[in-house]
């Protein structure tokens, strides 16, 4: 075996869950050539033949380098798990869990590689019915869903940008950046705009989403921030606004909603007023960290961690299918027992794997800090009787209520018992609202209405007042995550949307809303007030 | 104090003795709690249902303790099981401050050379990492100590500050019974008494439910 398989192999060895692509691999095991080939195509100073010989190194390089992937690959020691829409391969370990394989580095050395054994633990029945499935299911305990970044904790855009990169091999739904309104602070406009383009490129390659979080408050140039805001329209990322009532009365705000709609892009708003903690989107639906374990964050761990897990592995149920069983809270019950079961398994192995399988995310831990200290599980709830008219609502909150007390105090007792057997570690669950993205291809169709709404005069009808103060004591249930969504039609102007916005915010205590454009007729939005 | 031949005995007797006798008091956590100070608990055959407690615990099934050799590996294994565990039982006793062994390298080397010794003591609490004013997990079992009786079993006997007689102490005896069987097997004696002495020994009124479960 020559030096360079070994040394892919090595690298392997260190991650046993890693999925690599060929950039990704060269960049670790051929750096020397690559970083001084690298500079010289960055370098503005470069001459143009200098750049193009360079490139093309470069490109003889890569070549080199799958040629020797190709091998591993035909000896079964690597797979080929995807290829990107650029046609990046990425690569896996292809040994089986817990199976250890010995190789030869010039017929000398014997080394051993091997894949640490994290148990399948199957859903049984609810599985092979559909009712129940693993959020990402090949990957559901090799990687963790969401990753928290704290922006301000970072030197510059180059240290946040390779963050993001390893960030990405380890989780397999989305990263959420907060306080991005810092970022976009120091510095320029092109660079902010490259950044983000570079980042939708990799959330394209991998599969993953970016939301940015944004105090609102805390934007020192508003202009700025909306020239931004337009040059990024056709980018995937999450904008996520962190408003109070005072500031919807601003300009900013106006130039914002104005920006958002037109570009048909969802505005996303966390309530200042009712909630404190970051939320955010991925794939899956939306995340959020519980109340006491923000507050413990900023007292203890701000300066700590880089970032953090929100969540670390999800199972999905879908209630309706559930529900065709027989509709009781029997029934209910004895699934959420089986799931909090699985999560205590699946929670042991992957702390307890953690350096095999989230080696590069101990790079997060500043200083003492503990990048899974506030992950959670999810049970993320699809069809679960919200908004459905032949659903009981009663019913509904009443087995949302025995299920958040089930897992709460199931997490409460897994803590205890750990903890008196000389394990102590965290055990969390909580419930969320699932994203049809997540459940598309395993369970039924929605059975529930869209909120719409075509002016103010819908928010105040007696009927959606009714639906929407449903929504706010589940909020308090699906503490792992939830979102009101408003699907605005019809047309407006921006006025009409601040007060529609304004009138939610101060009738009712919805943490986390977003207003979704894509059924406006009329697309000429117009601002009520010229900046 | 209370003495019993059988672990699952010892401990039912234990849990009636506070439930029926113990202070109540509130926690630092606001929990609701019984308690009697200086508790001492022998149990004289440990090994014959040693895990009778947590398999009892299990079959509530509102909760579910690690497996055993798991818990078993949490004392043994001298390096962490992972760094997520805020501690492990395990380094402290075969790897304290990254510097001793202290069964290896003292205990049975101390018991073998003196079979009537009473210096085989082993120690979790390390003051440079647990006696700090900063809120975090320490170790409740803070020493183990070994004896030989008639130079033919080990005995062993574990100070716990904070016992969690419910849920812990359990789990407790189990840890003192794998390092007990570690020692005796090396030094080629049976396993004798399991005796704990619990500094504070308490239950929590959101267990009484079980307890009562557990005594009847």
């Amino acid at each position: 075996m020559g030096n360079l398989d070994h040394d892919i192999l090595m690298l392997f060895q260190k991650e046993p869950y890693a999925e690599l692509g060929t950039t990704d691999i060269i960049k670790v095991v051929q750096a020397e050539e690559h970083d001084r080939l690298q500079k010289i195509i960055d370098d503005k100073y470069s001459g143009l033949e200098t750049v193009k010989q360079a490139k093309s190194q470069k490109k003889k390089l890569n070549r080199q380098l799958l040629y020797h992937l190709n091998k591993l690959v035909n000896s079964g020691l690597l797979k080929v798990s995807k290829t990107s829409p650029k046609g990046q391969k990425y690569f896996v370990l292809g040994i089986e869990n817990g199976e250890k394989v010995y190789i030869d580095k010039h017929n000398r050395i014997r080394q051993q590689i091997s894949k640490p054994n994290i148990p399948r633990i199957p859903l049984g029945e609810y599985e092979t019915k559909e009712i129940a499935a693993k959020y990402e299911k090949e990957d559901w305990l090799g990687k963790v869903n969401s990753i928290f970044l704290e922006l301000n904790m970072f030197e510059n855009l180059r240290q946040i940008s390779d963050t993001i990169d390893f960030c990405f091999h380890n989780i397999n739904d989305c990263i959420c950046l907060h306080n991005f309104e810092s970022l976009v602070a120091e510095h320029d406009i092109e660079d902010i705009v490259r950044f983000l383009a570079k980042l939708n490129s990799k959330c394209i390659d991998f599969g993953k989403t970016v939301s940015c979080s944004i105090t609102l408050k805390n934007i020192i140039n508003a202009e700025k921030f909306i020239e931004i805001i337009k040059e990024i329209k056709d980018l995937d990322i999450n904008l996520i606004f962190n408003i109070a009532k005072d500031d919807i009365n601003t300009r900013l705000f106006e130039n914002i909603i104005e920006q958002l709609s037109k570009n048909n892009q969802d505005l996303y708003i966390r309530n200042n007023d009712v909630s404190v903690m970051p939320y955010f989107m991925g794939r899956a639906g939306p995340y959020t960290i519980d109340q006491k374990d923000w507050k413990h964050y900023k007292n203890e761990f701000k300066d700590k961690l880089y970032g953090f897990v929100i969540s670390q592995a999800t199972l999905l149920l879908d209630m309706n299918k559930l529900f065709e069983q027989k509709r009781n809270l029997e029934n209910v019950q004895k699934v959420i027992k089986k799931l909090m079961f699985v999560f205590n398994e699946s929670n042991d192995a992957q702390r307890m794997h953690s350096r095999q399988l989230f080696p590069e995310l101990f790079k997060l831990d500043k200083e003492k800090g503990d990048f899974l200290i506030f992950s959670r599980n999810l049970i993320r709830l699809w069809n679960y009787g919200w908004k459905n008219p032949e659903f009981d609502q009663d019913f509904l909150y009443e087995y949302l209520e025995t299920s958040f007390k089930m897992v709460k105090e199931f997490s409460k007792y897994q803590e205890i018992v750990y903890k008196c057997s000389g394990m102590p570690t965290r055990m969390n669950i909580a419930l969320a609202s699932a994203y049809r993205d997540s459940v598309r291809e395993v369970f039924t169709s929605p059975n529930f209405l869209k909120f719409k709404i075509r002016n103010i005069s819908d928010l105040q009808k007696t009927e959606n007042k009714k639906t929407m103060a449903i929504k706010e004591k589940l909020f308090g249930l699906l503490d792992g995550g939830d979102v009101m969504s408003f699907y605005r039609s019809g047309t407006f102007d921006t006025n009409a949307l601040k007060n529609e916005i304004l009138y939610i915010l101060n009738h009712f205590k919805l943490p986390f809303f977003r207003f979704n454009f894509k059924e406006v007729r009329d697309k000429n939005i117009t601002l009520h007030n010229f900046m | 104090m209370i003495e019993s031949e059988s672990t699952l005995d010892a401990w039912k007797k234990l849990l009636k003795h506070i439930y029926d006798k113990g202070d109540n008091y509130v926690d630092e956590d606001n929990r609701k709690c019984r308690e009697i100070l200086n508790f001492v608990v022998t149990i004289k055959n440990p090994e014959n249902d040693i895990t009778k407690p947590i398999d009892l615990l299990n079959s509530f099934e509102k909760w579910r303790y690690p497996p055993l050799d798991k818990i078993a590996n949490s004392i043994l294994s001298p390096d962490h099981i992972n760094s997520k565990f805020s501690y492990s039982y395990g380094p402290r006793l075969f790897n304290f401050s990254g510097q001793l062994n202290q069964l290896d390298d003292f205990v049975i080397p101390v018991l073998k050379k003196e079979w009537w010794s009473r210096k085989a003591i082993v120690n979790f609490w390390d003051n440079l990492i647990d006696s700090t004013l900063s809120k975090k997990a320490s170790p409740g079992m803070t020493n183990i100590l070994f004896k030989i009786i008639d130079k033919k079993k080990l005995n062993v006997t574990a100070i716990i500050r904070s016992n969690d007689m419910f849920f812990g102490w359990p789990a407790n005896v189990y840890h003192l019974y794998v390092i007990q069987k570690y020692v005796a097997q090396k030094l080629n004696l049976a396993i004798g008494e399991i005796i704990t002495f619990s500094f504070s020994a308490h239950i929590f009124e959101d267990q009484f439910e079980f307890i009562q479960k557990v005594i009847d």
